[in-house]
């Protein structure tokens, strides 16, 4: 009866959590729906219509790539969600999450390791089976026109994410004393960057310097998605290389800015945790984005070089692909980590999700239009613009 | 009477020292006294084996403290210092979980908890979930769940901390009662006149460095006071962080 105790105190809390803020979540349902279905609503003509006349083709691969990419980040948001509940000491003392570390709480009361593993496992298992139960449902409602799909090539994709988010949810650490704690330095900024920061408002430089030590030394989820981001285009090079649809390459370098805008998200939000400090330093809304954006837009501006050369490369190994539509593809990919500092202080800058999803449905749009016309992609501009002002005073509210 | 023998016990992260070494022998109430940063918590997750100690010992009664020491982790009781609780759980929750993890019987367990329960006024607040509740509220959880099974060895990290008076008298007296009972209580608090008043043993810690003060337990309180303010004069003068 006690190596299910624990698991017992964990869905008590799951079911108080889930009550406790039964309205938000019914709520956040409902807007969800709405939106999606007004997303329907606005597409129902292409998807009627034009869908059916691309070629089937051309259908197939856009289905399986859609469906995977889906696939990965319902299997990456799971990792994540996992390795935090399985939370270390560290993440105790700088962060309040609420049912964080159940594990970890129990070991140091002196639970056995045998409890542990088994909790570990039945929370592995039935959050598996929601995710994998909730986007299996969400291809068959998304996917009905998808003639000649090859459903068994995405289960099988599927099932493989969801395996390697189970092992990973339910590794224990070692039962051998932790290493010595090895302590990371962030990169120095080298003589000529230090020279431009000069040039900025002091406020804004510190502010700038803080950010950038908080992105790389902060969550160890931050650091690996850079890291996937940067992979994601070495795929990129790959499919290119490999003579892939430019849909396939588009939706490659689409996934690595969005992987990279999860890191800077939530790196972002331990930091406003933190923004009192801020504040009382004088920092003013306008300070706060524009230190923001310069960091994203380094971040941005490495996505850009590392996709242009990953599609140079495939150029080089043959790859026929006109220059604007290169363009285009870079410029529409990349609108996830642009976005981010106009849409972060819209809602709520403390949920990387969240703001993940606006970051998805934005650059849905947008991008569909940069494809259609690249002198569309005066639209990123006009939404920058109007987001500066339409979120002003935030910060201080965050 | 039991005792927390501590022999030799060093840390070190690569070629820098963070505690040690540490010979002390621990008995009736314990407090800990140091700057920030000076090895009071690292001590602590020594003996409450959360961690390993690279080199020494450290017994309880004679039996080693590990880290994979899962029966000593649950005979202690231990109040963490941040507070380190599931907040979407109910004190109810935590402490039936808590209590059965100890090991106690069905009967002592409603005995037990009932009797922390009224001792820390927590039962108008027993079914609500933590994220909920303030922070002195989560302590006195965080207390019942130390409390609850009479433990041997009770290791308090800022005990203070969020408490009211009330609450802060209520463990002045639970003190003195463990200490009579010849219970080993270790408190690591930077209230200087509270450590005077209710410490047996005063080790204080410098630099990762530990010394007993000698002669204590003779001492008057005023004493106590002032020689603590007398053995800390130097640590105040060192630089924080240099180790």
């Amino acid at each position: 009866m006690i190596k299910l105790g624990l698991t017992c105190l964990w869905l008590h809390s799951v079911g108080r959590r889930a009550l406790y803020n039964f309205a938000q979540h019914v709520f956040v349902a409902i807007s969800f729906l709405a939106v999606g279905a007004l997303f329907l609503y606005i597409f129902a003509d292409f998807f009627s219509a034009q869908l059916p006349t691309i070629d089937p083709q051309m259908q197939h691969q856009a289905n399986l790539w859609f469906c995977m990419i889906l696939s990965g980040l319902g299997g990456l948001l799971l990792v994540v969600r996992l390795r935090s509940e399985n939370a270390h000491r560290r993440r105790w003392e700088t962060r309040e999450a609420a049912a964080v570390g159940f594990s970890y709480w129990s070991w140091r009361r002196g639970e056995s390791r045998a409890a542990i593993q088994l909790f570990r496992w039945v929370r592995a298992v039935i959050m598996v089976l929601t995710v994998w139960a909730g986007g299996l449902g969400l291809a068959a409602w998304l996917f009905p026109l998808a003639a000649g799909f090859d459903a068994s090539l995405w289960l099988s994709f599927h099932s493989m994410v969801a395996g390697l988010a189970l092992v990973l949810g339910t590794r224990l650490p070692p039962a051998a004393p932790a290493a010595a704690a090895q302590q990371i330095s962030p990169p120095r900024l080298s003589a000529q960057l230090s020279q431009v920061m000069s040039m900025l408002p002091v406020r804004i430089a510190a502010a700038v310097r803080w950010k950038w030590q908080l992105l790389w030394q902060g969550a160890v989820v931050s650091r690996g998605l850079l890291v996937v981001m940067l992979s994601m285009n070495v795929l990129t090079a790959a499919l290119g290389i490999l003579g892939g649809h430019y849909l396939a390459l588009l939706g490659s370098m689409w996934l690595a800015s969005l992987l990279g805008s999860y890191g800077v998200l939530s790196f972002a939000a331990d930091a406003i945790r933190a923004s009192v400090y801020e504040q009382l330093a004088g920092m003013t809304h306008s300070d706060y984005l524009t230190s923001l954006s310069i960091v994203v837009y380094s971040v941005a501006f490495l996505a850009w070089i590392c996709s242009g050369f990953a599609l140079l490369l495939a150029g080089a190994a043959g790859y026929q692909l006109e220059v604007v539509l290169g363009l285009k593809m870079v410029l529409a990919a990349h609108l996830p980590l642009v976005l981010i500092p106009s849409l972060i202080l819209q809602v709520d800058p403390r949920s990387p999700v969240l703001n993940t999803l606006m970051l998805v449905l934005s650059s849905l749009f947008l991008g569909t239009a940069i494809l259609a016309h690249l002198g569309l992609s005066v639209l990123v501009l006009v939404l920058v613009v109007a987001a500066w002002p339409s979120c002003k005073d935030r910060f201080y509210r965050a | 009477m039991s005792c927390l023998q501590l022999e030799k016990v060093e840390l070190h992260h690569g070629e820098h020292f963070v505690l040690g070494p540490v010979d002390a022998e621990l008995t009736g109430t314990v407090g800990i006294v140091g700057r920030n940063g000076s090895g009071k918590s690292t001590l602590f997750r020594l003996i409450t084996g959360c961690e390993d100690a690279h080199r020494g010992t450290i017994t309880w009664a004679g039996v080693p403290v590990r880290r994979e020491n899962s029966q000593y982790k649950r005979s202690i009781g231990y109040l963490p210092q941040p507070l380190e609780l599931p907040l979407w759980s109910s004190a109810g929750d935590l402490l039936e979980y808590t209590s059965r993890l100890r090991g106690l019987s069905s009967a002592r367990r409603k005995e037990q908890i009932a009797a922390v329960l009224e001792l820390w006024h927590v039962s108008s607040f027993v079914r609500k979930p933590l994220i909920a509740c303030s922070y002195g509220m989560r302590k006195r959880v965080a207390l019942t769940l130390a409390l609850v099974h009479e433990p041997e060895l009770l290791i308090l990290d800022e005990p203070l901390s969020g408490l009211d008076v009330v609450h802060v008298m209520t463990l002045q007296q639970l003190l003195r009662r463990r200490h009579e009972a010849g219970f080993v209580t270790i408190i690591s608090s930077h209230i200087m006149s509270f450590v005077a008043a209710e410490a047996s043993q005063v080790l204080v810690i410098n630099q990762g460095a530990a010394c007993l003060l000698p002669q204590w337990p003779l001492w008057e309180p005023e004493r106590r006071l002032r020689a603590l303010h007398e053995q800390l004069r130097p640590v105040a003068s060192c630089s924080a962080g240099g180790k």
